[in-house]
């Protein structure tokens, strides 16, 4: 049969679809790299030294025909600096002043004798003892009670029989002939 | 030594004697305080009896107090 002849498999390595022949037995990485040292690698074209330009002695030198902002501003830069050390040294003036009026304050606290220092100490004592407060509130209370007292009795006497007495009044309420000295007494 | 331990001894001394004082000044006005509170709330009883009015009003008018 010569159509059964090329049906039958051939021996050896059969070729891949879609690949060339070629490209099966490179490596991606190899390749990568050839493309990039292809790349860097200059030509032989711009491998040429480049060159300085001629000094000319005729004029003066290219550096300084230049103007030099960096002088001026360094200037500046100083003289803020100079301001800036001004300024710490008053403020390092006045803490110094701060500090001898401190010393001195204390040099005479101390200088000072011990007679007055505990006097001190016993008025603020006093003075901030709960006792104190409770005598200056029953004080003010006293006071109110004290007005009240008078203005009522002044009232009553208005109102009560004519020609009636204020310890006759007293009497009748059943109140302490003692109790006439706070109608009698002025505000001072 | 001795001068300390005696003014300390004097300052504590006159700490009680003041501490006492003021005691007996807080009693003096407490007493005070009581006296006229009583003859005050006897007046006001009586002027709202006159009044007609009630005891608490009295009290506003002359701006006492009516909780204690």
């Amino acid at each position: 049969m010569p159509g059964e002849a090329n049906n039958t498999p051939q021996s050896g390595r059969r070729p891949r679809l879609g690949l060339s022949r070629r490209g099966c037995q490179s490596t991606p990485l190899i390749r990568l790299q050839r493309d990039d040292s292809a790349a860097n690698t200059p030509k032989c074209s711009e491998q040429e030294t480049p060159r300085a330009p001629p000094l000319s002695l005729s004029s003066r030198r290219i550096g300084l025909s230049k103007s030099r902002t960096g002088l001026s501003k360094k200037k500046l830069e100083f003289a803020a600096a100079h301001g800036i050390k001004d300024e710490e040294r008053e403020i390092v003036k006045k803490t110094a002043k701060k500090d001898k009026k401190e010393r001195n304050d204390a040099q005479e606290a101390l200088d000072a004798p011990e007679e007055i220092q505990e006097h001190g100490n016993q008025k603020n004592q006093l003075e901030n003892s709960p006792q104190s407060s409770k005598i200056v509130e029953l004080q003010g209370d006293i006071e109110i009670w004290r007005q009240g007292f008078k203005a009522s009795v002044g009232d009553l006497l208005t109102m009560a029989e004519p020609g009636l007495s204020r310890s006759d009044l007293l009497t009748r309420l059943g109140i302490p002939h003692e109790m006439l000295r706070y109608l009698e007494e002025e505000c001072p | 030594m001795k001068e300390n331990k005696k003014k300390s001894r004097k300052t504590a001394n006159k700490t009680n004697e003041t501490s006492e004082g003021q005691k007996k000044k807080i009693i003096e006005l407490l007493h005070e305080y009581n006296d006229l509170k009583d003859a005050t709330q006897r007046v006001l009883e009586a002027l709202a009896n006159l009044k007609c009015v009630p005891v608490g009003s009295v009290y506003a008018t002359y701006n006492l107090p009516r909780d204690e």
